[in-house]
């Protein structure tokens, strides 16, 4: 018979223990929920420095079509630069959107002030998919702020807690900055938030505010198709649900196992206590 | 040796690893795990700036990430492959590998459950794919048939687990830690190798070796029914479920091969899995890349020889336009050098099995590259304007090694914590050469007569 006892201490391994160790700090780092936004190909030529609004709202109203600075950028052959040297300041009565100016202009503050901000929706329940304008207007003491950035966002909770972020807008002589938004969130009621980080005029404030939601049934309608007798979705479901009820039956077998050691225990106990009897 | 030294000789093999595995194999682990780390670092990095991170576009919105996808789904089937339909044939020469195939099939899955997460881009709204999916989507279908899968390939490797998870509790003893021996005695189901114990085993086993070859082939018929439901160029193609589903035994295969290569030097394990099995593998390999190699040739005459459309500029890409290189390669690394390494009787050893092996693993992802982004690339629409060509950045690659690094590390710790080597089938199948087959066969091949 071999000698060697495999039962015997053959130590423990430190380096495995720092493999999964950065596993866990993988897993903790997920409790810090990001920001997240998706975006086209000219999305990535947009300068940085250039004070142009990095958000899809730039070119785009609804996508695919374009609004006036996407039509001039088109024409301009998908090029930034003709644009940037003509860009104009954006009027008074305006929300700065779509890109078009948002340099912060000289704010007539001289001391770092707190100030307020509102978020202004739109009056009673709007349909997912539908397009609103959400509003945020800063002031201070009750005089708007202008050139402010305004950041938006959405309260997300799935998962784990976290805001999406929707976009950033400036504010105009109105300290009035708006987005364009479509809410698609399964919930009855969205919860949006805006926020102005402070500077060297203002101090940071933010402010949320919840957005009722109508359900107005599926956002695609499905489309007439070949009629194929005695096949639907009935028969899709037929075929997973027999492959997932055998898995349940194997399942139920392996379960057994565990029954069986049971009664084999319970039937050791039994007779060891019988056996105990007699010997008495 | 008598039975019970040759038994208890090839449990010490099996379980020496998962005490002491060696400085090399805990290092190669910690390799993995930092490039794993790097890339989740450029997760965060992506999740927090969208996907504009990396070199994905409007025009090919389908890189990388796609691309490694739909290598895993076709890795994942080795575990159908070599477990399930060599069992159901009656073959035993497989056994000591079916654990290997098995882990590469769960891996493979969860690695392309990872691709999919990564290329949501928001996988916060991954709910979202069941409450608003429609059914008359491949998307769905591929939801369906990969969560099917994925959760009866777990499934699948549990249940023969579970005599040697047994073994482990009862032989490990204070070797290893009390959490660790808690863990396999709960995993163990109180196994006592009873006969009750056994038919419910056998069943079990059984019933799954069935029913995962259907949900497996369906995976991957499913996963070419999301390219060719498309009426792009390359995708278009009545052929491509069978040629996924090859293609797919083509490379589980090798992926085995490979797997067991490095197991087989990393653990000592050379006298149980032998030359022969390579053999037989490779008998198999040939077979695939020769029925992989007519399916290719069946496509590319099909579209070639109508040049319907825009076709012959299409097809010109893949033979001596800008991914001619990738074509090539993947046509010398996965049919050429392969055929001829395993047909060829000198290199028809461990060597050069396991040399086509790495090849092929390495050309099939180039093919997956070359299947998915040229169609990507080519115009379809009028309002298609001449974009900059797609080109993955150093944050898609790094967020790809997630799922190639985690895969390779999901399978380094698997074998860190249960035998590499099925002990009780092993020990099985010694008997069964021994004694005559009875009722009582664990396996439908051995009630067959197989061997």
């Amino acid at each position: 018979m071999l000698t060697y006892d495999i039962t015997k201490s053959y130590g423990r391994s430190y380096l495995l223990r720092i493999c999964l160790l950065i596993f866990l700090l993988g897993l903790v780092s997920l409790a810090f929920p990001p920001n997240a936004a998706a975006s086209g190909p000219f999305f990535q030529q947009i300068p940085p420095d250039s004070g142009l609004e990095m958000s899809c709202n730039l070119c785009h109203d609804a996508m695919p079509g374009l609004n006036q600075f996407g039509k001039d950028f088109k024409a301009a052959g998908n090029d930034f630069g003709p644009l940037l040297g003509g860009k104009e300041e954006p009027k008074d009565s305006e929300p700065v959107t779509g890109g078009t100016g948002t340099t912060p202009a000289p704010v007539e503050v001289q001391e770092k002030l707190d100030a307020k901000i509102e978020l202004i929706l739109p009056g009673g329940s709007v349909a997912r998919g539908e397009k609103i304008q959400l509003q945020a207007k800063v002031t201070v003491d009750g005089e708007p702020v202008r050139g402010k950035q305004v950041q938006f966002f959405e309260d997300a909770d799935f998962f784990l807690k976290g805001k999406v972020n929707l976009g950033e807008a400036a504010t105009n002589a109105d300290g009035i900055a708006a987005i364009n938004y479509w809410p698609r969130a399964t919930e009855d009621n969205v919860s949006l938030s805006a926020s102005v980080k402070g500077d060297n005029q203002i101090n940071a404030v933010g402010t949320t505010a919840a957005l009722s939601l109508l359900v107005a049934g599926p956002l695609a309608t499905p489309a007439e198709g070949l009629k194929i007798p005695f096949l639907g979705v009935w028969t899709i479901g037929l075929i997973v649900g027999g492959v997932w009820s055998a898995f349940f039956y194997a399942g139920y077998r392996v379960l057994e196992i565990r029954k069986f050691a049971r009664v084999r225990t319970q039937e050791a106990i039994h007779s060891e206590e019988e056996r105990k009897q007699a010997q008495a | 040796m008598n039975s019970a030294d040759r038994i208890a000789e090839l449990e010490i093999k099996v379980l020496k690893p998962l005490v002491k595995p060696g400085f090399g194999y805990n290092l190669v682990l910690v390799i993995l795990a930092l490039i794993v780390a790097i890339g989740v670092f450029f997760w965060f990095g992506q999740l927090r700036q969208g996907l504009v991170v990396t070199g994905l576009q409007n025009q090919v919105f389908w890189g990388l990430y796609i691309t490694t996808f739909v290598y895993f789904i076709g890795i994942s089937l080795a575990g159908t492959l070599v477990s399930a339909v060599l069992r159901l044939t009656g073959q035993h020469w497989q056994t000591p590998i079916t654990r290997i195939a098995e882990i590469i099939t769960g891996a493979a899955l969860i690695g392309a459950a990872m691709m999919i997460l990564v290329d949501m881009g928001r996988p916060e709204r991954l709910l979202n794919v069941f409450i608003y999916g429609r059914i008359q989507s491949p998307l769905i279908w591929d939801v369906i048939a990969l969560n099917t899968y994925l959760f009866g390939s777990l499934l699948y490797l549990y249940i023969p687990m579970i005599p040697d998870l047994a073994m482990c509790r009862d032989r490990l003893g204070e070797s290893i830690s009390p959490i660790r021996h808690k863990i396999y005695s709960i995993l163990a189901l109180g196994w006592q190798n009873t006969q009750e114990q056994k038919e419910s085993l056998e069943k079990a086993i059984n019933v799954m070796s069935v029913v995962i070859i259907p949900a497996g082939i369906a995976v991957h018929s499913v996963t070419a029914w999301l390219f060719g439901m498309t009426l792009r160029y390359g995708w278009d193609n009545s052929i491509l479920a069978p040629y996924f589903v090859t293609s797919a035994f083509f490379s589980g295969i090798a992926m085995v091969i490979v797997a067991m290569s490095i197991y087989r030097k990393a653990f000592g394990l050379e006298k149980y899995i032998t030359q022969e099995v390579f053999v037989k593998l490779g008998w198999l390999l040939l077979t695939m890349a020769i029925v992989y190699s007519y399916f290719n040739f069946s496509e590319l005459l099909t579209e070639a020889y109508k040049l319907k459309g825009s076709e012959q500029a299409f097809l010109s890409q893949l033979f001596n336009g800008k991914f001619s290189g990738y074509f090539w390669l993947f046509f010398l690394a996965n049919i050429l050098i392969p055929i001829f390494l395993i047909s060829w009787s000198k290199t028809r050893n461990i060597t050069g099995i396991t040399i086509a092996g790495v090849l092929i693993i390495v050309g099939v992802w180039f093919k997956r590259y070359i299947f998915v982004i040229p169609t990507l690339s080519f115009p379809m629409t009028p309002t298609y304007y001449n974009a900059a060509a797609y080109s993955p950045n150093l944050a898609e690659w790094a967020i790809t090694l997630i799922g190639l690094a985690g895969f390779a590390l999901l399978i380094g710790l698997f074998f860190r914590v249960v035998p590499a080597i099925p002990v009780w089938e092993v020990v099985h199948d010694w008997e069964k050469s021994t004694t005559p087959v009875t009722d009582h066969s664990i396996r439908f091949g051995a009630a067959k007569g197989g061997k």
